[in-house]
C-alpha cells in the first residue's frame, strides 16, 4: 500500500520534504474529497497559494490555548470597545 | 463656478434642502457625466436613469410640499453591484449571477433610501468581490479616473472610480481584506471599513461571514461620516450586528485632535512602501503634530502571519459559499477568482477553526502593542500609487500571491482584527496618482478616526483636487 497512491504513500514520501500541499496531494484531495479532478496547472497553482499560508498558520497555531473558542473574539472586541 | 457634480455630498445635500438646486438638476448632471465617462471608465454594470429621474422629481415634489427631509434627500448615489434591492438585478460582478434578481432589500440600501438618497444603479466590481485591482472579465475592467490605464483598486472598483471621477457623490462598497480602502486610496477618496458588526450585512452578497464589512467611499471625511452614520447601527435582520451606540461621526470631523496620540511603526509592520508613499505619510504626521497631536512609536505585530490567518478564514468561508457552483459551473469563474476561492476547499476544518480562535489573542496583542499607547495607528493603505491594470493582470499565474500581498499587505490584517480602518487621501505621486494613509483604531472608535481625518482635511487640500478624465474634462 505504501508504494501506491493514497495518503499512506504520500506520508511516506514526505519523510524528506516538509511540503504538505504539493500538486500531487491536492489532486488526490480533490479527487477523493470533492469528487472531481484537477489538471496539473491548477494543482500546481493551488499548491503555490495554499502552501505558504499553511506554513505561516502552522507557526501561528503553535501553543494554541485549550480553553479559547471563536466566540472569545467578540468578548475581546466588546471589552476593548468599553476600555476594560 | 464649481460644476454640480464636483461638489461634495454634504454640500449638495444642503443645496437641495435649501432649494438652491433641485434633485432633478443634480441627477441630470450626474447622468450626463456618467454617459460621457462610461466608455472610458466603465463604472456602471447597470444604470437606472429613468427611475432615478422619476425619484428625483418625487424628491423635489416632497420638498415643495414641505415634507420632512432626510439627510440625503434627493442626493444621487450608486453602489457596488452586490447590495440587494428587491426587484433589481444584482450581479455580484459575476457571470453566474448575471440575471439574479433578489426578492428583498439590503438593510444598508433601505437606510440610505429612508434618508432620501437616490440610487442610480449597480457599480462595477471584482467578480464576487474577489480581487484588489478592478479587473472583471465578465463586465469589463473598471478604470481609474486619474489615469484610465491604471487600476482603480478593488474589489469595490466602480465605487472608487465613480465617486473619484465625480459621477456620483458617494457609494457603498464591501471590505473583506481592503476592498473599500484600496479603491478609496487609489482613486483619491475617503473610505471606511468599520468595526466588524458596526454595519448590518443583511441583504449584501457575502464572501466571508467572519470578515465582511460594508462601508462608504466619499470625497471628504464629512461626506463619508454622513453615509456611515446612516448605515451604522444594530439590525434585527443581522444577528451579528452590534448594539453599541452609534456616535455622531459628522460632528467628530469638526473636533480638534489636540492631545490625541497617533501611533506609527517605523517599519510599517515589516512591509516597505514606495518612498513616495512613505514621504506622504511622514508629511501627514507633520500635519498631525502641527494640529497638536502626539506622534508615538509603536511596534505592529507580524503582518505576514496575520495575513495568512485572514486568508485561511476568508478562503474557507468563500469556498463553502461557492462549493456548489465550483462543481457545477467551474468555467463560469475567471481563472484567478476560481483559484482564490478554490484554495479554501483544501483547508482542513481544524485549521479554519484555529484561524478563528486565534483572532481574540491577536486582537489583545494589538491592543497591548499599539492601542495601549495611541488613539489611532497610521500606516499606508496601499504601498504604492496605482499600478497599471496591465501590470497587475497576472491571472492565475504563480506570481498571483505576490500581487495580492502587494495590493492588500496593509489592509487585510485589519479585517482579521475586526477593528475600524479609514483611508484618507495624503497627496499625489510624481505621476499625478493619489496616495493615501490608513488610520486604524480600537473597536468601535470610528468617531476618533473621523476626528483625525476631519482635522487633517481642514488644513490640507488633497481631497479637493479632481481628476481630468481624458476625452471628458
Amino acid at each position: 500500500m505504501l508504494r501506491g497512491s493514497g495518503i499512506a504513500g504520500r506520508a511516506y514520501a514526505m519523510s524528506g520534504n516538509d511540503t504538505v500541499y504539493d500538486a500531487q496531494f491536492l489532486q488526490l484531495l480533490f479527487r477523493r474529497l470533492h469528487r472531481r479532478g484537477l489538471d496539473d496547472g491548477d494543482a500546481a497553482g493551488l499548491s503555490g497559494m495554499v502552501e505558504p499560508v499553511e506554513t505561516l498558520a502552522n507557526r501561528a497555531a503553535a501553543g494554541l490555548a485549550f480553553d479559547v473558542e471563536p466566540a472569545d473574539f467578540l468578548r475581546v472586541l466588546d471589552e476593548q470597545a468599553r476600555g476594560t | 463656478m464649481t460644476a454640480l457634480t464636483h461638489r461634495g455630498l454634504v454640500e449638495v445635500a444642503g443645496m437641495i434642502a435649501a432649494g438652491e438646486v433641485t434633485s432633478e438638476e443634480v441627477t441630470q448632471a450626474c447622468l450626463a457625466r456618467i454617459a460621457r465617462t462610461q466608455p472610458v471608465l466603465n463604472c456602471f454594470i447597470s444604470l437606472e436613469a429613468g427611475a432615478a429621474l422619476e425619484a428625483a422629481r418625487a424628491a423635489d415634489a416632497a420638498r415643495s410640499r414641505g415634507e420632512p427631509l432626510g439627510p440625503l434627500h434627493g442626493v444621487p448615489l450608486a453602489h457596488k453591484d452586490m447590495f440587494y434591492r428587491a426587484g433589481h438585478r444584482s450581479t455580484g460582478g459575476s457571470a453566474i449571477r448575471r440575471d439574479f434578481v433578489p426578492d428583498h432589500t439590503a438593510t444598508v440600501m433601505q437606510r440610505l433610501a429612508d434618508a432620501g438618497a437616490l440610487c442610480l444603479g449597480g457599480l462595477n466590481m471584482s467578480e464576487f468581490a474577489v480581487g484588489p485591482v478592478g479587473h472583471n472579465i465578465h463586465h469589463g475592467n473598471c478604470c481609474n479616473p486619474w489615469d484610465p490605464a491604471r487600476a482603480p483598486g478593488g474589489s469595490s472598483s466602480g465605487s472608487g472610480a465613480a465617486v473619484g471621477g465625480r459621477l456620483i457623490f458617494g457609494a457603498l462598497g464591501s471590505d473583506t481584506g481592503g476592498s473599500v480602502r484600496i479603491p478609496a486610496a487609489l482613486c483619491g477618496l475617503v473610505g471606511l471599513k468599520g468595526t466588524i458588526g458596526r454595519v448590518s450585512r443583511h441583504g449584501g452578497m457575502p464572501l466571508s461571514w467572519s470578515m465582511d464589512c460594508f462601508g462608504p467611499l466619499a470625497r471628504t471625511a464629512a461626506d463619508c461620516a454622513r453615509l456611515f452614520g446612516i448605515i451604522a447601527g444594530p439590525d434585527p435582520m443581522d444577528p451579528t450586528s452590534s448594539d453599541m451606540p452609534v456616535d455622531d461621526y459628522e460632528a467628530a470631523c469638526t473636533q480638534p485632535v489636540t492631545g490625541l496620540r497617533i501611533g506609527v511603526d517605523p517599519t510599517w509592520g515589516g512591509i516597505d512602501p514606495d518612498p513616495q508613499v512613505e514621504q506622504a505619510l511622514a508629511a501627514a504626521l507633520d500635519v498631525f503634530r502641527d494640529l497638536g497631536a502626539h506622534v508615538v512609536e509603536v511596534e505592529m505585530p507580524d503582518q505576514d502571519e496575520l495575513n495568512a490567518l485572514s486568508n485561511l478564514v476568508v478562503r474557507s468561508e468563500a469556498a463553502t459559499l461557492h462549493k456548489s457552483w465550483l462543481g457545477s459551473q467551474r468555467d463560469a469563474y475567471s481563472p484567478q477568482v476560481r483559484r482564490r476561492i478554490e484554495v479554501g476547499l483544501a483547508v482542513p476544518a481544524t485549521r479554519y477553526i484555529e484561524g478563528l480562535i486565534l483572532r481574540s489573542s491577536h486582537l489583545e496583542q494589538l491592543s497591548h502593542a499599539v492601542f495601549a499607547h495611541c488613539d489611532a495607528l497610521i500606516l499606508p493603505t496601499v504601498g504604492e500609487p496605482a499600478p497599471t491594470l496591465e501590470e497587475l493582470d497576472v491571472g492565475d499565474a504563480p506570481n498571483l500571491p505576490a500581487m495580492l500581498t502587494r495590493m492588500t499587505g496593509y489592509t487585510r490584517a485589519m479585517n482579521y482584527y475586526g477593528v475600524p480602518a479609514l483611508s484618507v487621501p495624503a497627496g499625489y505621486a510624481a505621476n499625478g496618482m493619489p496616495m493615501a494613509f490608513q488610520l486604524a483604531g480600537r473597536p468601535f472608535s470610528e468617531a476618533c478616526l473621523f476626528r483625525f481625518a476631519g482635522a487633517y482635511q481642514g488644513v490640507t487640500d488633497h481631497h479637493r483636487r479632481a481628476p481630468e478624465i481624458p476625452g471628458v474634462d
